[in-house]
């Protein structure tokens, strides 16, 4: 049997005691014309240009930027084309990153490929208790171009925490249960101080609440104590600074602020101050 | 060193809180280093409960009691029950035989009665008593309260006098309170329902500063300093001592400061610290400081020093000077 194929149409020849194979082939190829002819689809035409963010995701902290780059290949352009590039917040909000020289001008040409960049930078707050903020990047091509563009690149912010003093910083993690968990709330202050001189001091402001041993003759008949535990306090050591973990656990039932200040040169009198909604700086007035 | 220590009695009426070097402890003559201390327990009728029938039966509790501080390694504590005298219904006062007696006038459930003299200029320890009230020897064996009671009671006839409490929110007796401080010291009015042979770290580094093993203190070394509130001394304030050397905290020992702002801390092992200080937490277990001149700071607020300070073997580190607050709201107010 032979078969040879022009462009369009499949014919197959059936020699005597061959398999009706040509047969097939032709339903095989979504019907046959009444007068045996077929037609294929033409393939789609090669995107003009491809666009692709260099890989992520991408892992920023608080208070820094990040270089993102773009890569790009030219099939055929017949004139500059210009694409942007948006922001989608997802757990962050639109006021926790920005971008600035998000404009991709892609040259005119065949065969070309390139590279462009722009920033990304993640915005400072006065919050220290978000956990990583997460949030995309995704293209937005200008029109009259057949473009392929890359999927959205993955972003992530880490909280910077905050600097009531020069040798400070501080992150809080949000409030969990503690134990047992009908009782007690916990966070975990991770403080980063620099070594030197005596380093700061951080003053318990709130809360206390009042404790009422047994009258004892003429001896104060309450205490006002500081209402919380000390869960846990871990210290490790880097090239230098220091790094503290404090696990302060507070009853959940009479549950108050948690007032800290911090006293040294050039400290930020006001301190910090977490509520059931969340940790931040405070500012002086 | 001028500034005091650990809470001990003092062996001079001149030092309200005396250093180690100056604590009041036995005399030589009555219990001198490395020797063995002996108790008994009195013959009282009224050594009864549910499961006890005679004085015999409370040999086990005071034998416990007594171990809890026996067992301290790097301190020189030997001391036993023998057993019961029948020749006595209670203690003789100043006879050098500490023995273990039924009160039926004991207000408080026990207490220490220390018996010192005037010996080569300063005050020696040269007897100790423990009674307990009727309701408190019937319940030695049905609630293990009344052995940390005797517990806490011995370690008065030690010569330690009240530790400080830690800082915690007070949950009662029936949750088990750690935390990076650890239990509160059994010789404090704290929460302690740990482990019952198992005393804090603040009450072996006490009763080891008063009767020391062998070449214990040749490893250790000390953290010296000042406490103020503004340019004033803070009198009478807790200053404790996290260590932090392994990563984890666990085990704060504590010292107060004394007229003059001064503290030292005695007898640490060698590492990193961080350093807290903060008022008395127990107010009631401190009455011969709330009578002292110039009282004790009871309005500061709680801090902690952020960069830890290192302490090396045979050496002071001096020079800590650490600025409190007056931001606690009103101690003394109606509730």
């Amino acid at each position: 049997m032979g078969a040879w194929r022009r462009a369009g149409r499949v014919q197959a020849t059936r020699a005597p005691g061959a398999p009706v194979i040509g047969l097939l082939v032709c339903l095989g190829l979504a019907g046959c014309g009444g007068d045996g002819s077929t037609t294929v689809p033409a393939p789609p035409p090669p995107p003009a240009v491809t666009v692709a963010f260099e890989p992520g995701p991408l892992d920023v902290r608080e208070g820094e930027t990040a270089e993102i780059r773009v890569a790009y290949q030219v099939h055929t352009l017949d004139a500059p084309w210009t694409l942007t590039v948006s922001t989608l917040p997802v757990t962050a909000s639109a006021a926790d990153f920005e971008l600035s020289g998000a404009t991709i001008d892609i040259p005119a040409g065949q065969g070309v490929s390139g590279e462009s960049s722009f920033e990304l930078a993640a915005l400072a707050d006065s919050q220290f208790d978000e956990g990583p903020e997460t949030g995309a990047l995704r293209f937005v091509p200008g029109g009259g171009v057949n473009a392929r563009l890359g999927a959205d690149l993955q972003v992530s912010i880490q909280d910077g925490g905050v600097a009531p003093c020069p040798a400070l910083n501080i992150v809080a993690t949000r409030p969990e249960r503690g134990e047992p968990a009908n009782i007690y709330i916990h966070r975990t202050f991770t403080l980063q101080v620099m070594e030197g001189g005596q380093g700061p001091v951080m003053e318990f402001v709130a809360p206390y609440r009042k404790v009422f041993p047994d009258l004892i003759g003429d001896l104060p008949n309450s205490n006002t104590n500081l209402a919380i535990n000390i869960e846990a306090w871990e210290l490790t050591t880097a090239a230098q600074h220091v790094e503290h973990a404090v696990d302060i656990q507070m009853r959940n039932d009479t549950f108050r602020d948690l007032e800290l200040a911090f006293h040294a040169a050039e400290c930020d009198a006001a301190g910090v101050v977490c509520t059931t909604e969340e940790c931040s700086m405070r500012t002086a007035n | 060193m001028d500034a005091p220590g650990y809470r001990f009695f003092t062996a001079s009426p001149d030092t309200l809180l005396p250093v180690a070097a100056d604590a009041q402890r036995w005399a030589k003559s009555v219990w001198a280093p490395g020797e063995m201390l002996t108790w008994v327990v009195a013959g009282d009728p009224r050594w009864t409960s549910r499961l006890i029938d005679g004085p015999d039966e409370i040999i086990p509790f005071v034998a416990q009691a007594l171990a809890a501080w026996a067992e301290i390694e790097t301190a020189d504590i030997r001391w036993k029950v023998s057993g019961v005298d029948t020749s006595l219904d209670d203690a003789e006062t100043g006879d050098g035989r500490p023995t273990i007696f039924v009160d039926p006038e004991a207000e408080r459930g026990s207490y220490a009665r220390i018996v010192a003299d005037w010996i080569a200029g300063e005050w020696v320890i040269t007897d100790c008593d423990v009674p307990l009230s009727p309701f408190a020897a019937a319940s030695l064996d049905s609630d293990i309260w009344w052995t940390y009671v005797l517990i806490h009671e011995f370690g008065h006839c030690l010569g330690l006098d009240h530790a400080g409490t830690f800082p915690r929110v007070d949950e009662g007796r029936d949750l088990h309170l750690r935390g990076a401080f650890g239990i509160d010291p059994l010789m404090s009015y704290g929460n302690y329902y740990g482990d019952l042979v198992s005393l804090a770290p603040d009450d072996r580094l006490g009763s080891s500063l008063l009767r020391p093993a062998a070449r214990w203190r040749d490893s250790t070394g000390a953290v010296a300093g000042v406490v103020t509130i503004g340019d004033d001394p803070a009198a009478f304030v807790q200053v404790f001592a996290i260590p932090v050397s392994g990563g984890i905290a666990g085990g704060a020992v504590g010292s107060f400061t004394n007229e003059e702002g001064e503290f030292v801390l005695e007898g640490l092992d060698p590492g990193r610290y961080v350093l807290w200080t903060g008022p008395l937490n127990t107010l009631h277990a401190h009455g011969h400081l709330l009578a002292a001149s110039p009282p004790p700071v009871i309005d500061a607020t709680d801090q902690a020093l952020l960069l830890p300070v290192t302490v090396t073997s045979g050496a002071v580190m001096d020079g800590t000077r650490i600025g409190a607050h007056r931001s606690r709201p009103e101690r003394l107010a109606n509730p």
